[in-house]
């Protein structure tokens, strides 16, 4: 049997709100989670290179152990089973709570993605120059200060291609929400699927959607490698307050 | 000021200081001289106790770097060390790798050191220099940052590794003149090298260390009658060796 492609069952609302609810529920789950990982991957890293064993070995084990578990595995257990091992008034109360599929979707990818970023940010710390580590214990910074003004800006421009990789790697595994009843795009190309027996054309407009969102990151993220410091915000602020004081410095000669 | 007491530092089988003493006081500039590997960077190292000694002890301002409560914060704003490779910040420009510990450690407002800094660029000449990031400078420029750096933290001992071993002669001559800048300010300085020249230049007192064994020596015995002491150290004149040995 040939199928012939439909477009115009898109532009129905009921199917058109779906789509778009899909993009919105696709994008906060991938950046919300994107960003909890990056915070938690670093954290992760800067334990496992710590000189401490407290902070170092349960890194280690929890990165070992969590980096061998699927992601949907972990998109389930939040979900179905995580309400399961606390107190009942409070797994009652989170089974009660109408965002907890998407609460659940993101804390699932936040420690999936977590484990990778803290290897690439961990590799990245460690091929920092022992100099600038030391430079850095010179000026009498804290070991806070060390890793927030020096450390961690090196080691993010070292590693930006492996995160970003990282981040469009979580940005499709957005989809495995679906598992959940997220409404997701890929949950929503399904349900377009199972109410008009279509599923063609809705899938092709979320392929399309994750290719573009995909391809935007990487040449962002290629402009940010290229860039060096200078396209990073903080940093861009500090050179250009800088040079405007220079400025006025040469100004007044 | 700086007073190193029967030190010792041991890695693994191997002494690489044994039993050192040493003094500078405020204002004086010592110079040590030794083959690669001698140890040299290692005693500017346990000076800020980047490495611990295994023996002896260290004072600054009469106070043991190893008395329990010390704050390793203060005492290593109060000892700048300025690195070989310098080691600036690869992500902040030339300015912000001054003004950063100036904030952060000093607590100064963001004003303020920038206005402290730029001071100290227009001091040694960097002021045009101020916005360019580590990688688009000079090796001279980079050390000389290095410098403000630590000076900016206005310390009471600097530590120099090799300061002119990424400069030519003339920029080796303007060093020169910021180590004496910094004697008459009061600042006691111990600075490792190889080069005799600048050492003969710029030190007040000189020591040899050979097979972790400090001595002191006067800067004739430095430059011209000690080639035995002196081998390994690669910027040695042959033709002055020569010289005296004739």
């Amino acid at each position: 049997m040939r199928y012939e492609v439909d477009w115009s069952i898109l532009a129905r609302p009921e199917l058109a709100a779906l789509l778009i609810d899909g993009v919105r529920y696709t994008m906060i789950v991938a950046a919300v989670s994107t960003g909890v990982s990056l915070v938690l991957g670093t954290a992760l890293a800067i334990a496992r290179v710590s000189g401490s064993g407290w902070l170092r070995w349960p890194a280690e084990l929890w990165v070992n152990l969590a980096r061998h578990i699927p992601g949907v595995f972990w998109v389930l257990f939040f979900y179905f089973a995580f309400p399961e091992l606390l107190p009942a008034t409070w797994g009652s109360a989170l089974n009660g709570w109408t965002s907890f599929a998407l609460a659940a979707g993101i804390v699932a990818l936040s420690v999936d993605n977590a484990t990778y970023v803290s290897d690439i940010v961990r590799t990245g710390a460690l091929a920092i120059p022992r100099g600038e580590w030391e430079a850095a214990r010179c000026c009498g910074l804290s070991p806070w200060q060390q890793w927030t003004c020096c450390l961690i800006p090196v080691t993010l421009r070292t590693v930006t291609p492996p995160l970003a990789n990282r981040t469009i790697h979580n940005f499709k595994n957005s989809s495995l929400c679906m598992v959940i009843a997220v409404p997701e795009l890929t949950w929503a190309t399904q349900q377009i699927e199972s109410l008009t027996f279509r599923g063609i054309e809705a899938t092709l407009v979320a392929t399309l959607f994750y290719v573009t969102v995909a391809l935007a990151l990487g040449v962002w993220a290629r402009r940010l490698e290229r860039g060096g410091y200078r396209h990073w915000r903080g940093a861009g602020a500090v050179w250009r307050r800088e040079r405007g004081e220079l400025a006025r410095v040469d100004s007044r000669r | 000021m700086v007073e190193l007491i029967s030190v010792t530092k041991r890695f693994g089988e191997r002494t690489v200081l044994a039993d050192v003493s040493l003094a500078v006081q405020s204002g004086e500039v010592a110079i040590v001289c030794g083959p690669s590997g001698s140890g040299k960077s290692t005693l500017l190292r346990t000076l800020n106790r980047l490495e611990t000694i295994d023996a002896g002890d260290i004072r600054i301002d009469g106070q043991s770097l190893y008395r329990s409560g010390l704050d390793l914060r203060e005492l290593r704003a109060k000892v700048g060390l300025v690195f070989q490779q310098c080691h600036l910040f690869s992500h902040l420009s030339a300015l912000a790798n001054v003004t950063m510990p100036l904030v952060k450690v000093k607590r100064l407002g963001r004003g303020e050191a920038r206005a402290q800094a730029l001071a100290l660029f227009r001091q040694f000449g960097l002021e045009r220099r101020a916005d360019a990031f580590p990688d688009e400078l000079s090796g001279g420029e980079r050390q000389r940052v290095a410098i403000v750096r630590s000076l900016a933290l206005r310390p009471k001992v600097m530590l120099l590794d090799e300061p002119t071993s990424a400069l030519d002669w003339c920029l080796r001559a303007e060093v020169v003149a910021n180590v004496r800048a910094l004697a008459s300010r009061g600042i006691a300085q111990l600075i490792v090298t190889h080069d005799l020249d600048f050492a003969c230049a710029a030190g007040d007192r000189f020591f040899l260390l050979q097979e972790g064994r400090l001595r002191e020596v006067d800067n004739y015995t430095l430059a011209c009658c000690a080639p035995e002491a002196l081998r390994g150290l690669s910027s040695v004149p042959r033709g002055r060796l020569q010289a005296v040995a004739a």
